[in-house]
């Protein structure tokens, strides 16, 4: 079920991913000589501390510990322990911080990835778990969770990478305990096990004393 | 006798001066074929004089292009300095107009990179040469560096390709030194680059053109302040990370032949570190 709802919001979220991304071309003549491994045949995927990952024929896949995969047509989506994974044509990959495996393409601002994703300014949406961002929203504030620093803005959780020589902010799922002062919009109330939950997207959250706390609801 | 005003014997001198360093140097050449041999013996020359120095260090300003997919171009600069001991240190702090402030050591077991805009570090297990690291680096973790060619022991294989068309182009002047241009065609890049007239050969700047990238993006690196005899202590090569520095994960890539070949060996390899 989670396997299906995830796996069906990546596939429809992976057609605006590969629309456009930035090509940086700053290699050594020695490096691009040998060939790149980040596109064309050399489709690439990482794997975390605990992932594990799998290449197919229209893309590689990478999977968390308790996690699966699914690939269709336009590449493959997998489900790590907390969240989804996108990998495209020339999909890039990066190593999650709770085991799972997550991949994505590189925008310069979330301006850019709206603009490619052709979503208007205003409009809550999902952008893709991997998506890696040059910087982070403007409107981005800091969550820290088990001391490690989040970025948030409007629902997604950035966490940050090396990438290709720089930090870039990176779209993960929601890290469990993290708490925001504020819903974004386009939540639902919802009861699971007899517990009243607001679901926001993937994300559950809980009411607490600071604000609403995320919560992993099995 | 002949008497020579003080004139004369100045115009005798320089135009003996002239004559010997005129003749002291190699003509230009005129055909193809030594234009090929002309442009290998400055990429071999430029390729000893950094092979053979110990330890060096140098500026680097380059300039490079992003491409969006709609063919955008949007420029950035970086200024990276640079300090090599061979074989198996390197620092480098890199600077640039995206806000990147950027501290990499290599200490010959492992790489450290530390930013410092947005106080976090990261390591990578490296292997036990600067040559191995690069590539490691490069192929692996995609850490972009292009000033890489001119750090392996051997410069002239990065530059050395059967296939490639070119050699010497002319002479030119690169922010104030003399230099010499060869210029090279390969199947994924274009390269200029320009080295110095005067010994030591080295290089003044190399302008990369990465045709196989969508919207062919130009790179662009001009070299300054090099020091050959540069002495730099195992503490320069010691990694600095500032209290409360946040430690982030590195992407890592792996290509997909080897995912094909053995899965569970690839897999496991980055797994475990």
């Amino acid at each position: 079920m989670r396997l299906n709802r995830r796996s069906g919001t990546c596939a429809a979220l992976l057609a605006a991913v590969l629309l456009t991304t930035v090509v940086q071309a700053d290699r050594s003549v020695r490096t691009s000589r040998r060939g790149t491994v980040v596109q064309g045949e050399e489709r690439t995927v990482a794997v975390g501390r605990r992932g594990a990952a799998v290449a197919g024929e229209h893309g590689a896949a990478a999977v968390g510990p308790r996690g699966a995969v699914a690939v269709d047509d336009h590449g493959a989506a997998a489900v790590g322990r907390h969240g989804a994974v996108v990998v495209g044509e020339e999909g890039a990959a990066a190593v999650g911080r709770h085991g799972g495996v997550v991949v994505g393409q590189h925008y310069e601002s979330h301006e850019a990835w709206r603009t490619a994703a052709g979503v208007a300014a205003g409009v809550a949406t999902g952008i893709a778990i991997g998506t890696m961002l040059s910087r982070p929203p403007a409107a981005s504030t800091t969550v820290v969770v088990s001391g490690t620093n989040y970025m948030y803005s409007d629902g997604v959780y950035y966490a940050r990478v090396i990438n290709g020589g720089a930090v870039a902010y990176q779209v993960v799922p929601a890290p469990a305990s993290a708490i925001i002062a504020t819903l974004p919009p386009g939540c639902k109330s919802v009861r699971v096990g007899g517990v009243a939950y607001t679901q926001c997207g993937p994300t559950y959250y809980q009411r607490v004393a600071t604000g609403y706390q995320v919560v992993v609801v099995h | 006798m002949i008497i020579v005003s003080g004139t004369a014997r100045r115009f005798v001198v320089v135009v003996a001066l002239v004559t010997v360093v005129g003749c002291s140097r190699p003509r230009d050449p005129s055909t193809p074929e030594e234009a090929a041999a002309r442009g290998d013996e400055l990429l071999r020359k430029m390729s000893d004089t950094l092979k053979a120095a110990p330890a060096l260090s140098f500026t680097v300003a380059e300039s490079h292009e992003r491409v969006r997919r709609n063919g955008q171009k949007e420029p950035y600069t970086l200024t990276r300095e640079v300090i090599v001991r061979r074989p198996d240190r390197l620092w480098s702090h890199t600077t640039g107009s995206d806000n990147r402030n950027i501290k990499a050591t290599y200490d010959g077991k492992t790489v450290t990179i530390v930013g410092d805009t947005q106080k976090v570090y990261a390591t990578i297990k490296a292997p036990a040469t600067l040559d191995e690291t690069l590539d490691l680096v490069s192929e692996r973790y995609d850490l972009r560096v292009a000033v890489a060619d001119f750090l392996y022991s051997s410069p002239y294989d990065s530059f050395a390709d059967k296939q490639a068309k070119g050699g010497w182009v002319r002479r030119t002047t690169v922010e104030g030194t003399s230099c010499e241009e060869v210029s090279y065609s390969m199947k994924a890049v274009d390269f200029t680059l320009s080295m110095t007239r005067a010994e030591p050969t080295l290089p003044c700047q190399i302008q990369i053109t990465y045709k196989e990238e969508p919207g062919k993006p130009v790179s662009q690196l001009v070299f300054s302040n090099w020091n050959l005899k540069t002495q730099p202590q195992d503490s320069q090569f010691v990694a600095n990370v500032p209290q409360g520095y946040e430690l982030i994960p590195v992407v890592e890539r792996i290509p997909k032949t080897e995912l094909k070949a053995d899965p569970a060996k690839a897999m496991g390899a980055a797994a475990s570190k």
